[in-house]
């Protein structure tokens, strides 16, 4: 009777097990295959981003409609996207269309002979090549030929600042000149604020005062020979001073003494920011639109300020110059199963006049030129125009390096960063290590 | 016991068919892409284009960089702090809740809801918690002399911050086991050492934890290769950092092949993590004759 | 023993000894508590509980309450003021959203997940107690070795290989990874459970 029951059981468990795994096999969509019927499903991968995931999906629509395509939009969250794309790029389930950074990151997948070459059909549509920010568009060539099209709004890093903080502190304008700033910072400390807020926790908000430091003092040439690997392009004097610039403002307290454990993706800086314990942060322009989202009183109350990078007296960069994400791209893969259709989704939606409105509507400033006026609408109005002024006007926009860089080296870099800033490392130290790392 | 029971205990014993169906499918989903990483790693790949052989330069590499011996001593300290402190708390937590009673229920359920909680949202949690101006740490810092609030910012604080956290998301797992073999143990041990005028603390000390010599070994054979393997929440509350103080080894292997996208030298350090890991379980094991796996029982 | 019908041995609470038959055949008084009441009660234990019960419980007040307040109230004064501006929009916003389907696929994984680990796990566990077998020792080894096994490690290899048969983009390629990874825990930690009571074999 017990072998009968324990067979009975067993075969109660293997058809659970059965059920269950059948179950899961039915909900669930087959892997795509790519060819196949007569219009073929065509992927479009993008970061999420609640409001221009809307005004994508219109597009994509608007495209379907006209042309009798099948795009389909999907949408990932930024860490697991990059490797997800990593992994599919070069794979059979690539997509077809994909969101990219441009500069070095795009680079990885030209390398790889992934990427469609889009020059000739974009030198066959000259007036659309015409709207475009030339300097945002060159983040999309590799090798002189062009392989991502941009499609988001440009995205400079400036300063951010609480205007009752510094009207408190009896700070009546944003200094320009990096003199005067020093001086602002120690008014503030005088008054008992912590002049800047830094999320320290992670190396990318402390990789943007490095980066306008090299421009500032070096020029943009500095970081150009960095990109290119050139033979000790890190050792550079101008990195060690840029790093030595960093300590000094730690060593004054202006970034306070818990900047280490501040996180930005959980509100920690934009918290100390809007609540008046802080008075600065340096950050790209996506901060109003996370502002808006998170703290939306400071907003409307206007308490919040914009002013560009301070110029550095006798340094070789234009004060001018800008760093930040010049736009994001899509890219087609080689791959795709139908690369004109792709390319014709990009060449004719990415310029049109619905899409450039609805970026703005959410916030975004399009790397199209002409839109001085159109900017100007909507609750960011001031903030809009000033974002595609500093865009349009730019001598040189330096992408981010975390972008730019080989993403092993961004790693490194960004570790080494982190230590300079936790006065772990000297600047000599800092400049060692990475041309030691970067050495192939 | 008659001998009629007895042939029927010896015929009864299982072979190796009953464990055949978990060492196929274990083997084809996990040991299998083992084999695959221990050839990715004298590969150069960085999942775009195809594997490129390179033979053992990426081991050469491992005796060059300097990040991997801060990263086996960080593990290495992390398990053996991580071990102590599991084991300190859990093990008279388990015992204490595995008495009878309703409010030791009800406390069982409650001290159990760690458990129900994802890694990452236990992360997401305690960042929030341990954030220096508006989070928990705020408030506590002054109390204990960290003025300003900053644990998880200073190197040297935010190792403990990271063992805190890991120790709240696993002990009450370790509890259960605990609390499930004390229920075991049978009561007459118990009534004998009663009679013979034993107290609590004696009760515990040579009663309870030699019975449960079994449960500490699972226990911490899991918890050591834990350590090895776990890094979900080093990874969300610090990324490695502050600059590489928390940076244990997986986690290195972790950015290495998924940020930095050098899935060979990733795999070196995988091999490195599975050698590690297998031989500190069965060196355990086989010290505290845990593998013959009898039963303490008799008749079995 | 009073408990061997029910099967569930308990550890009797210090000074309780378990009612006796005396020899004159009386039923004695069941639940006679001996010693004086500060005795029995287990104040080091307690205390350590307490202790404990108040560090897991006061993260998870900072995960329950947050989730009912206004998110731009919560971070505008912080995670420790006090709770006054409740709501349950937080819970309608991410119900609007994908979230129950994440949550239907989360179900079904732990389900097929369970009951596979469970349906192969469970067996070897008992094999590898009462089996005398040098194969089944040498199983032990081999699943100890799996115990090791990094996850992340194996990721892209396990994707080539999912991809390949066919099951990239579903929900059984999360199951069948997730549930292998799992059978060398389950087997190494139930051994002690599946062989420690004699009246499991006594019952044949």
């Amino acid at each position: 009777m017990f072998r009968s029951m324990r067979a009975h059981k067993i075969a109660v468990a293997g058809l659970v097990v059965l059920a269950v795994t059948g179950v899961s096999a039915c909900g669930s969509s087959g892997p795509q295959k790519s060819g196949g019927g007569s219009a073929k499903e065509l992927q479009l991968w993008t970061l999420q981003n609640p409001g221009v995931n809307g005004v994508q999906q219109k597009a994509v629509d608007r495209f379907n409609k006209s042309s009798g395509a099948k795009l389909k939009l999907s949408t990932y969250v930024n860490d697991p996207y990059k490797v997800k794309l990593q992994t599919a790029v070069g794979s059979a389930n690539a997509p077809d269309i994909f969101y990219n950074w441009g500069g070095g990151n795009l680079k990885g997948y030209v390398d790889a002979g992934q990427v469609a070459d889009l020059t000739k059909a974009l030198d066959a549509a000259p007036d659309v090549k015409a709207k475009f920010i030339p300097s945002v568009l060159d983040v999309g060539i590799v090798d002189g030929k062009v392989y991502g099209i941009p499609m988001q709004g440009v995205q400079p890093v400036s300063f951010f600042y609480n205007k009752v903080v510094f009207k408190k502190a009896g700070i009546s304008a944003f200094p320009t000149t990096w003199s005067d700033f020093l001086t602002v910072v120690d008014k503030l400390k005088a008054a008992g604020v912590q002049p800047i807020a830094l999320a320290g926790s992670q190396g990318w908000c402390e990789l943007m005062y490095l980066e306008y430091f090299l421009d500032r003092v070096g020029g943009p040439e500095k970081f150009q020979a960095i990109v290119k690997n050139e033979k000790g392009a890190w050792a550079d004097p101008a990195v060690v001073e840029s790093m030595g610039m960093v300590q000094d403002l730690v060593d004054r307290g202006a970034f306070g003494t818990n900047y280490a454990a501040v996180n930005y993706d959980n509100k920690g800086s934009q918290a100390l920011l809007t609540s008046g314990k802080a008075a600065m942060e340096l950050m790209g322009s996506w901060e109003v639109t996370s502002l808006n989202d998170a703290f939306p009183k400071f907003l409307t109350a206007g308490s919040l300020g914009w002013a560009d990078f301070p110029a550095i007296k006798g340094g070789a960069g234009d004060p001018h110059d800008i760093v930040g994400n010049p736009s994001n791209f899509y890219s087609v893969s080689s791959r795709s199963s139908d690369v004109a259709a792709a390319t014709k989704f990009l060449l004719q939606e990415m310029v049109s006049d619905e899409y450039v409105a609805g970026m703005i509507s959410v916030g975004q400033v399009p790397a199209i030129v002409g839109l001085e006026k159109k900017v100007k609408v909507g609750a960011f109005a001031d903030f809009n125009t000033y974002v595609y002024h500093l865009g349009l006007t730019a001598p040189s926009f330096a992408q981010s390096w975390d972008q730019a860089l080989p993403a092993a080296l961004s790693q490194t870099m960004l570790t080494n960063i982190q230590e300079v800033f936790n006065k772990q490392m000297t600047p000599q130290q800092f400049a060692d290590a990475m041309d030691a790392a970067a050495a192939p | 016991m008659s001998s009629r029971t007895q042939s029927s205990v010896q015929a009864g014993r299982p072979g190796f068919v009953w464990a055949a169906p978990a060492i196929v499918f274990f083997g084809v989903f996990a040991l299998l892409p083992m084999f695959v990483v221990v050839y990715l790693s004298f590969t150069s790949y960085n999942a775009i284009s195809d594997p490129v052989w390179i033979g053992v330069k990426n081991w050469k590499h491992l005796a060059a960089d300097p990040l991997v011996g801060n990263s086996l001593r960080l593990s290495a300290i992390l398990t053996v702090l991580s071990w102590l402190v599991q084991t300190a708390i859990a093990l008279p937590l388990g015992v204490y809740l595995a008495g009878k009673g309703r409010t030791r229920s009800v406390l069982a359920a409650a001290l159990f809801l760690p458990l129900l909680m994802s890694g990452a949202a236990i992360a997401l949690l305690w960042s929030t918690l341990f954030d220096p101006n508006f989070g928990l740490a705020s408030v506590v810092g002054p109390l204990i002399g960290v003025a300003n609030g900053n644990f998880i910012g200073n190197p040297s604080l935010a190792f403990y911050c990271v063992l805190l956290v890991i120790a709240w998301q696993f002990i009450p797992f370790h509890t259960l086991l605990y609390q499930g073999a004390t229920r075991a143990i049978p009561t007459s041990l118990y009534e004998a050492a009663m009679i013979d005028g034993a107290e609590r603390f004696k009760q515990f000390t040579l009663i309870t934890v030699p019975q449960l010599r079994d449960t500490i070994i699972t226990s911490g054979v899991l918890m050591i290769v834990g350590s090895l393997t776990y890094f979900e929440i080093i990874l969300i509350l610090t990324g490695g950092g502050p600059g590489t103080a928390t940076r244990i080894l997986p986690l290195h292997m972790y950015i290495t092949g998924f940020r930095g996208f050098d899935m060979g030298y990733a795999s070196v350090l995988a091999v490195l993590l599975l050698a590690v890991g297998t031989s500190l379980s069965l060196l355990i094991t086989k010290v505290t004759g845990y593998r013959k796996m009898a039963s303490q029982k008799e008749g079995l | 023993m009073s408990s061997a019908a029910t099967g569930t041995p308990e550890i009797p609470a210090a000074g309780h000894v378990p009612a006796r038959r005396p020899a004159d055949g009386r039923r004695p008084r069941r639940g006679k508590a001996i010693g004086p009441w500060w005795k029995r009660m287990n104040f080091v234990g307690g205390l350590g509980a307490a202790v404990w019960l108040v560090i897991v419980c006061v993260p998870l007040y900072f995960l329950f309450v947050p989730s009912l307040r206004v998110s731009a109230d919560y971070l505008a004064k912080g995670p420790l003021s006090p709770p006054n501006n409740l709501t349950v929009g937080n819970y309608a916003t991410i119900m609007r959203s994908e979230f129950p389907r994440y949550f239907v696929n989360t179900i079904i994984v732990t389900l097929a997940c369970v009951a596979i680990v469970l349906a192969l796990a469970l067996p070897a566990a008992y094999a590898i107690v009462r089996s005398r077998k040098k194969s089944v020792s040498t199983a032990f080894s081999v699943i100890l070795l799996g115990l090791a096994v990094p996850a992340q490690a194996v990721i892209l290899p396990l994707y080539l290989l999912i991809t390949k048969a066919g099951l990239y983009d579903t929900l059984l390629a999360i199951i069948l990874p997730t549930a292998a990874l799992r059978c060398p825990f389950l087997s190494s930690s139930s051994p002690r459970a599946c062989g420690t009571s004699p009246r499991n074999c006594m019952r044949r």
